[in-house]
This record gives structure tokens, C-alpha cells and sequence, in this order.
């Protein structure tokens, strides 16, 4: 008996209504799509302070000692917003910081730890990047974030992502 | 002359439990020129949407409140109407999502952007799935677009070398419908 396989050539609609009369080129459509995301910018950046607050919670309703693993991926799940918004808004230092918050939570699911210390690190770094906060100067964000890397290095946290360690800046 | 695509047309649902998300996604759509988009933040009722209303397009993160999105997505590909079967999927992906995101492109999507989305990217996935004449395959496990087209790529076309199957012999017909239906021994 032989496994059975059906190729359906299938009508692309999407691709039809695309090719309509009239439409926008590349160009346009990617610098009006710009100028619309950033008719949000005031709004989403003022809600980063909340995010953090809101992954500050967490850890304090632990106690600020052990953290369940539903509590992780909870927070693994609000700092995606927080990415969402440090990514689409530029804010690149605080982008560096969520996604080792990220390569951490994900380490400590991953190996069971539970401990809030590491993760309360981290959430003060983001306090310490977060938009309207005290500018941090090159060497300030090098130590900070080397900081964190020692942090990953004590617990054996991977990254997730190894290729983007490459595209930061070299810490000590 | 450059080429034009009219997203005006367009109906889209994006099913994202993250809020920003949605909003940045949205606005996006709208820049583009598409302002029919309607937004889901879970799986749930994102199936309700999809059976009531007549989408052209899901975008869709991988990880919704409610189920994963490779649920969802097994379930559009399952779907009695052909216009939610042969639906282009674009799956959005976070950068803790790495366990996901294989199982989710086996579920059958189109494509898959990273978070946060830009616009560049999302305008070349969409314009992409619109160029691409891209069979289905309805397989014992998997169901979805042929994955023999990889994003970016011209298409490889219908017939499929000899060399792909290996060992196997392959026999390939076309049933009245236009099917081609293709058996493994």
C-alpha cells in the first residue's frame, strides 16, 4: 500500500487582487506604512515603563525568591511585547537587555532554576535603559551589559540566538 | 516601471495576543493601502472570524494565549470552504519562539517573519505569497503550500525531479480535476 499524495495547483486570489488596476509601489507603500506605525510611537513608547512594571510584579509577588515555571513563561510572554516595542521604536539598548531577560527566563525553564535573583538583575538593567531614563554612555552600557553576560555565564544560560551576539557591540 | 500592487481589495485577520503587535501590524496594513483588517487576540476567535467573514489573508504570532498557532493553522488547512484551505498564512515569530517555530511552519503557513514585523519585510512576505504560483500538497502529515519554494525564491515549478524521492518509486497522475495526485511505493 503506498502513501498517497495530493499536489493541488491552487488559484493564488491573493496574488489577482494584488495585480488590480491602481496600487502603490514598493517605495510608497513601505514609507506610508513608516509614517503610520510612528502616528504610535508616543502611545507605545510611554506603555514600555508599564511593561517593565508589569515583569517587576511578577518577581514581586514571588517574594523575590523562587519563581514558578507557569511565572516564567508568563514573563517570557509579556517581554515579547516589550521587543515588539524596543524593536519597532529603536530602542536598541533595551532591545540588547529583553532579549538576554529572554536567553535567561528561556535557560531557567530549560534547567529548572528558579531563582529571582538573576531575573531581578536584569529587570533593573532594563529599568536603568528604559526610554526617559539617564542616558547611558558607551562604556556605562559595555559594563552593564558584560554584567549580564556574567550573570548567563554563572547560571550556564545559552543564547537563543548565538548569530546576534555577533552583531553587538564587543563587551569585555 | 515599478511594479504596483493594489492592497485595497484586501481582507486580512491578524490574530496576535500581543497588543502592540497588532497595533504596529495594523498600521502597517493601513500604509499599505489595506484597510480591511480585522484583529483577533486568540485562537479561539480567530476559527470563529475565519468561518463568518471572507479573509484574503492571516497573519498570525506563533504563540496565542489560547493555543499555538500551529493548531490554528492545522485548522485552516482542514477547512471544508477552499477559500480558508488555500488561505497565504504569514506566521510572526518572537525571539523566544525558537522551540516553535519549525513545529509551526509544519502546520502548513506560508511564510515566517520575525518580531518585531517592518514594514520591508512584511511588504515582500505578502507580495511574495502574491507572486508565487505555489501548489498544495495534501499529504498523510501535512497539509499546506508546497515547501519545495523557499521565500524569495523563483518558483522551482510543478515537476519534481526524480532524484528528490530516493529509493522510492513515484507515480504521478492527473485526475480530471486537474489534480495531480502523486503515490509512493
Amino acid at each position: 500500500m503506498g502513501k498517497c499524495c495530493k499536489i493541488i495547483p491552487v488559484k493564488n486570489r491573493l496574488g489577482q487582487l494584488l495585480r488590480t488596476p491602481g496600487g502603490i509601489a514598493r517605495g510608497e507603500a513601505v514609507a506610508a506604512a513608516g509614517t503610520a506605525v510612528e502616528t504610535l510611537r508616543a502611545e507605545y513608547v510611554n506603555a514600555i515603563p508599564g511593561e517593565i512594571g508589569a515583569l517587576e510584579s511578577i518577581v514581586m509577588a514571588s517574594g523575590r525568591r523562587q519563581i514558578p515555571v507557569s511565572q516564567l513563561k508568563a514573563m517570557l510572554d509579556r517581554a515579547g511585547r516589550l521587543l515588539t516595542l524596543s524593536g519597532t521604536f529603536g530602542f536598541d539598548l533595551l532591545d540588547e537587555v529583553v532579549k538576554r531577560f529572554c536567553d535567561l527566563v528561556v535557560g531557567m525553564i530549560e534547567k529548572d532554576i528558579g531563582d529571582a535573583a538573576p531575573v531581578d538583575v536584569h529587570l533593573r538593567a532594563m529599568r536603568l535603559v528604559c526610554p526617559g531614563g539617564p542616558e547611558l554612555g558607551e562604556n556605562e552600557a559595555d559594563h552593564m551589559l558584560s554584567g549580564l553576560e556574567r550573570v548567563h555565564t554563572h547560571y550556564g544560560i545559552q543564547r537563543l540566538h548565538p548569530e546576534l551576539a555577533e552583531q553587538q557591540p564587543q563587551v569585555e | 516601471m515599478e511594479e504596483r500592487f493594489n492592497f485595497t481589495r484586501i481582507s486580512a485577520l491578524i490574530v496576535d495576543g500581543d497588543r502592540y503587535s497588532t497595533g504596529i501590524v495594523s498600521q502597517i496594513l493601513r500604509g499599505f493601502g489595506l484597510s480591511r483588517h480585522f484583529i483577533s487576540t486568540n485562537g479561539a476567535d480567530a476559527q470563529k472570524y475565519l468561518a463568518a467573514e471572507k479573509f484574503d489573508l492571516l497573519i498570525t504570532e506563533c504563540m496565542l494565549p489560547d493555543m499555538n498557532a500551529g493548531t490554528l493553522v492545522r485548522w485552516v488547512r482542514r477547512h471544508s470552504s477552499v477559500r480558508v484551505r488555500y488561505m497565504p498564512v504569514v506566521m510572526l515569530t518572537g525571539y523566544a519562539d525558537v522551540s516553535h517555530i519549525t513545529a509551526a511552519r509544519d502546520s502548513g503557513v506560508n511564510s515566517v517573519v520575525r518580531k518585531p514585523v517592518a514594514p520591508t519585510t512584511l511588504f515582500d512576505h505578502i507580495t511574495w505569497s502574491a507572486r508565487t504560483e505555489r501548489p498544495f500538497i495534501e499529504a498523510d502529515g501535512y497539509i499546506g503550500p508546497c515547501r519545495r519554494f523557499r521565500f524569495g525564491e523563483a518558483s522551482p515549478g510543478f515537476n519534481r525531479r526524480s532524484t528528490d524521492h530516493g529509493p522510492d518509486e513515484t507515480t504521478v497522475q492527473r485526475t480530471d480535476d486537474g489534480v495531480l495526485e502523486e503515490t509512493v511505493t
